[in-house]
C-alpha cells in the first residue's frame, strides 16, 4: 500500500521516516492535517468549522509536541486532543452549534480538479457516516480511513480490543449494506438536468 | 454510478482525498502555526527580565516602609522607651569583662548595678567616656532613675549616647505619670531634675511642654503663660505648640497628656 500524505504512521515509522525522535510540527501537520479534519468531522463538526477545529488542535500539538512519547501512537495522540478541542468547542458552543447543526450548510466547495465523481463519492461516504452512530462512527473512521490498528484505536478511544472488533464489523457491514443502496440509486449528473 | 465507484474501498478513498481542508484553507492554516511557532522561537531568543531586582526594590521598599511605621509607632506608644529598655537589659544580661568587677546594690528597693574599674586602675582619671568627679552624683541618680523599672539594670560608667536618651525619656515619663496621676507639684520636681542633668539633652522641647502643662495644672497659670510664651516662641511649629499655647487658657488642663509626648 502507498502511503500518501495523509497515511498515519506508527510513531516507530514516524520516527525512522523523519530520521529523528521528535517529529517536527511542519511534519505532523503535513502528515496528519486530514486525519485531524476527519476526525473533528467525525465528532460532528460541520465542515466550516473543522478548519478552525483543525487550527487549534494544531496549536495545541505545537505547545505539546515536546511531551509526545515516541512509544506511543501519534495518531491516538492526535485524535486524543482532537477530541478534547471538540469538546470544548462544543461545551463553549452548544446553543451556538445546535443552531447550526439545524440548518446544516452544504458542504464545502472543493478543488475543482476533484472530479465530479470522486466529490459525489465523498459525499455519499459522508452521508454513510453521518448516519453511523458515533461509536461505531469512530471506529470505523480511525479504521478503515485513517488506518489505524485495532489497538491504537482502543488506546485512543480507552475501549477494549473486543469493542474495537466488534464496532469495526458492524460499521462495515452498514457500508455494504449502504454500498448496495447507492448502486440501485438513480443517478443524477449535472448535465441531466 | 458504476459499482466499482460504489464500493466500500471507493468511497472511502473518495472521502480519503476529499475530506480534508482545502488547498488554500491548508495554506493559512500553516501559515498560522508557521507565524505562532516563529513568535515562539523570538520569545526564546528574548532574554527573560529578571525579576530578582524588582524583588530586592520591592523588600526594600517593604524594609523602609515597615522602619518607618515601627518608629512611629514606637514614639507613639512609648515602645521606643521599652526597646531600649529591653537592649539595656540585653546588656545587662551580658557577661561582665574580666577586667571590671560588677557591684549590685540593693536600697531602698532600689536594684541597681555600676561597673567600677579595679582599684589597681586608674579610677580617678576620667576618659571621654567617663563623667568627672562632680558629675558622679548625677550619674548615679540617672542610673538609679533608670533602675527604677523593673528588671533594669545600667552601666554607669559609660553611659553611653542610648542610655542618655533612655535616662531622658524615663525621667519625661514620670513626669508625665505624675501629671496624669493629678500630681503637678512632682511633675515638676521631676522635669528640674531633667533640666538639671540633661540641660543640654536631647528632649529639652518635650520638657518645656510638660512644664507648661505641669505649671497650669498646678495653678500657676502667670508662669504658665510666660513659659508657653517663651516655648511657642522658641518653638513656633512644635508639635505641641496647640497644646502648650491651649494649656493655661482657661485654667483646665486635660490630664491626658499624650499629646504633648
Amino acid at each position: 500500500m502507498s502511503k500518501t500524505l495523509d497515511t498515519p504512521l506508527t510513531s516507530a515509522e514516524f520516527a525512522a521516516d523523519v530520521d529523528c525522535g521528535a517529529p517536527s510540527l511542519r511534519e505532523v501537520f503535513a502528515r496528519h492535517l486530514g486525519t485531524v479534519w476527519r476526525i473533528a468531522r467525525a465528532f460532528g463538526v460541520p465542515a466550516d468549522e473543522a478548519d478552525d477545529v483543525a487550527q487549534e488542535v494544531f496549536l495545541v500539538v505545537h505547545r505539546k509536541l515536546h511531551t509526545f512519547q515516541p512509544s506511543r501512537s501519534l495518531p491516538a495522540w492526535l485524535f486524543g486532543i482532537t477530541r478534547n478541542v471538540v469538546l470544548m468547542r462544543r461545551r463553549a458552543h452548544t446553543r451556538r452549534e445546535r443552531r447550526l447543526s439545524a440548518v446544516e450548510p452544504p458542504p464545502a466547495p472543493r478543488e475543482p480538479e476533484a472530479s465530479f465523481e470522486l466529490r459525489q463519492a465523498a459525499a455519499f461516504m459522508q452521508e454513510f457516516l453521518d448516519g453511523l452512530d458515533e461509536d461505531k462512527r469512530l471506529v470505523f473512521l480511525l479504521a478503515d480511513v485513517e488506518g489505524m490498528t485495532a489497538s491504537e484505536i482502543a488506546e485512543a478511544l480507552e475501549i477494549p480490543l473486543g469493542t474495537v472488533f466488534s464496532r469495526l464489523r458492524a460499521a462495515r457491514l452498514k457500508l455494504e449494506q449502504f454500498s448496495q443502496r447507492l448502486r440501485a440509486r438513480p443517478v443524477r449528473r449535472p448535465h441531466d438536468r | 454510478m458504476t459499482d466499482e465507484s460504489t464500493s466500500a474501498r471507493a468511497l472511502i478513498a473518495a472521502y480519503k482525498s476529499c475530506a480534508r481542508p482545502s488547498a488554500a484553507a491548508e495554506a493559512q492554516l500553516w501559515a498560522t502555526l508557521a507565524a505562532a511557532e516563529r513568535a515562539e522561537k523570538q520569545r526564546d531568543r528574548r532574554p527573560t527580565p529578571s525579576l530578582a531586582p524588582w524583588l530586592a526594590l520591592a523588600a526594600c521598599l517593604l524594609l523602609l516602609a515597615a522602619w518607618q511605621l515601627d518608629l512611629a509607632g514606637m514614639f507613639a506608644s512609648g515602645h521606643v522607651l521599652k526597646d531600649m529598655r529591653d537592649q539595656a537589659a540585653y546588656d545587662a544580661a551580658e557577661p561582665v569583662p574580666q577586667e571590671a568587677r560588677t557591684r549590685e546594690e540593693a536600697a531602698g528597693g532600689v536594684r541597681w548595678r555600676e561597673t567600677v574599674r579595679p582599684e589597681s586602675g586608674p579610677a580617678a582619671v576620667p576618659t571621654g567616656r567617663q563623667r568627672p568627679a562632680g558629675a558622679a552624683r548625677g550619674a548615679q541618680r540617672t542610673s538609679k532613675v533608670v533602675a527604677d523599672e523593673p528588671g533594669l539594670a545600667t552601666d554607669s560608667d559609660a553611659v553611653a549616647d542610648g542610655d542618655r536618651v533612655l535616662a531622658e525619656m524615663a525621667l519625661l515619663q514620670e513626669a508625665q505619670a505624675a501629671l496624669r496621676s493629678g500630681q503637678p507639684a512632682a511633675a515638676l520636681r521631676v522635669l528640674e531634675r531633667h533640666a538639671q542633668d540633661f540641660a543640654a539633652g536631647s528632649m529639652t522641647e518635650e520638657r518645656q511642654a510638660l512644664r507648661v502643662l505641669a505649671l497650669c495644672a498646678a495653678g500657676e497659670v502667670a508662669r504658665g503663660a510666660d513659659e508657653a510664651a517663651v516655648f511657642l516662641g522658641a518653638h513656633p511649629r512644635s508639635t505641641y505648640a496647640a497644646r502648650v499655647a491651649s494649656a493655661c487658657l482657661d485654667g483646665h488642663v486635660s490630664k491626658d497628656t499624650s499629646e504633648a509626648r
